[in-house]
């Protein structure tokens, strides 16, 4: 039942934008389907979806906040562990159809840009919205392909599950995208996701290698850069798998002794990067 | 996470199996302050304060907490198993250890 109301919910809104996109093509002649990095946005458009999603925005962090709640109150990590939420009311699910919409109503904006980085998340969810990731990606691709600010929305792409609308959209800025900024970032989400699992790791492997040839003084965030991040990816990729030999650990202990992880062999041991936070 | 981890290490026994931590957090001060809280009472690494330290670089860890199921003979078996498939893992890694005692008993 909830489904259903889901998508009859969504349908107006599919219907806008079914609308919008002729209208749209049509508008800035000689644009077309083949050319669409030559849309207009005027200031004032700009503008408008700003302010509507700064709005919408507002109202996501309300909503977090308020789902988020009984966790922040919580004192230990026991409670924490107690505490259950229920997915109904989950803000990434709930917020789906307004942040769509948005999207669908400010086309080619640098604010709808931003929003597609939290609805391919969103809508990465659930089987059920694949339809709309499929929109999604074909949107960006259509529209974005050569903006700069593909970056943003490419860098974190290897969070995203691997779903053939994700892959294709890494492909895409990868293959396509004018600012070796993109096609790095591209590239690197796109070695991760195929790195990860073991039908497409040699594909992954190759990408990160490209990565660290090519795209090395690339930033990636704050003062690291692509070159400094991969070699640790590689270094997973080749040592840290299943099947393979543990790198030896030499450090200190808590306590302040000298300490070995090596020293631990002859026992299963459970080894548990761990942070009290 | 603790109290299944204290659960394990309660109920076998420390020639088969060991806990190593290794820990992130800001100051070694408040590493020992976490252990003393959590009631931790197995091996921890310090890795030189905050999440950017050399072992967790080293190991490319990029969310806490992260584990590795270590066989034995110093293999990765599995990576961040938890709940019951971590117990059930761990169970078939304790039973292939068993069997290479017996063996080195016979011998």
């Amino acid at each position: 039942m909830k489904m259903i109301q889901a998508h009859v919910h969504l349908l107006p809104k599919m219907f806008v934008l079914l609308c919008l996109v002729p209208i749209y093509s049509f508008a800035s002649s000689p644009v077309t389907f083949d050319d669409p990095a030559t849309v207009v946005v005027t200031p004032a458009q700009e503008a408008a979806a700003r302010e509507a999603l700064d709005q919408l925005q507002d109202r996501m962090d309300v909503a977090w906040n308020e789902y988020l709640a009984p966790l922040q109150e919580a004192k230990t990590s026991e409670e924490r562990d107690a505490v259950e939420l229920d997915p109904e009311k989950d803000p990434g699910v709930m917020f789906l159809p307004q942040l769509f919409k948005f999207t669908s109503d400010h086309p080619g904006t640098a604010a709808c840009l931003e929003a597609y980085s939290q609805l391919i998340p969103m809508a990465s969810r659930d089987e059920k919205n694949s339809w709309i990731l499929d929109q999604i990606v074909d949107r960006i691709i259509l529209q974005y392909i050569e903006h700069p600010d593909l970056k943003d929305l490419v860098r974190f792409g290897h969070y995203n599950p691997p779903s053939t609308q994700n892959l294709l959209l890494l492909r895409a800025a990868a293959d396509r995208s004018p600012h070796r900024s993109v096609q790095g970032a591209a590239c690197y989400a796109l070695g991760k996701l195929l790195g990860a699992s073991e039908e497409t790791r040699v594909e992954g492997r190759q990408l990160l290698e490209r990565v660290k040839k090519e795209f090395a003084d690339v930033a990636f965030v704050r003062e690291i850069t692509y070159g400094e991040k991969v070699a640790g990816d590689l270094f997973e990729l080749n040592h840290l798998q299943v099947g393979q030999v543990a790198p030896e650990i030499i450090g200190t202990s808590i306590a302040g002794n000298l300490m070995q992880l090596s020293a631990f062999r002859g026992k299963v041991v459970l080894l548990d990067f761990w942070g009290d936070w | 996470m603790y109290p299944h981890e204290r659960s394990l290490v309660k109920k076998y026994s420390a020639d088969q199996f060991a806990i190593v931590g290794v820990n992130s957090e800001e100051t070694i001060e408040a590493a020992r302050e976490a252990v003393k809280k959590n009631q931790l009472s197995w091996n921890n690494f310090f890795d030189g304060g905050g999440t950017d330290g050399p072992i967790a670089t080293r190991w490319n860890v990029s969310g806490w907490p992260t584990t590795y199921l270590i066989d034995e003979n110093g293999v990765i078996r599995y990576k961040d198993v938890r709940g019951e498939t971590l117990d059930s893992a761990l169970e078939m890694l304790l039973e292939q250890w068993k069997t290479a005692r017996d063996a080195e008993a016979k011998l």
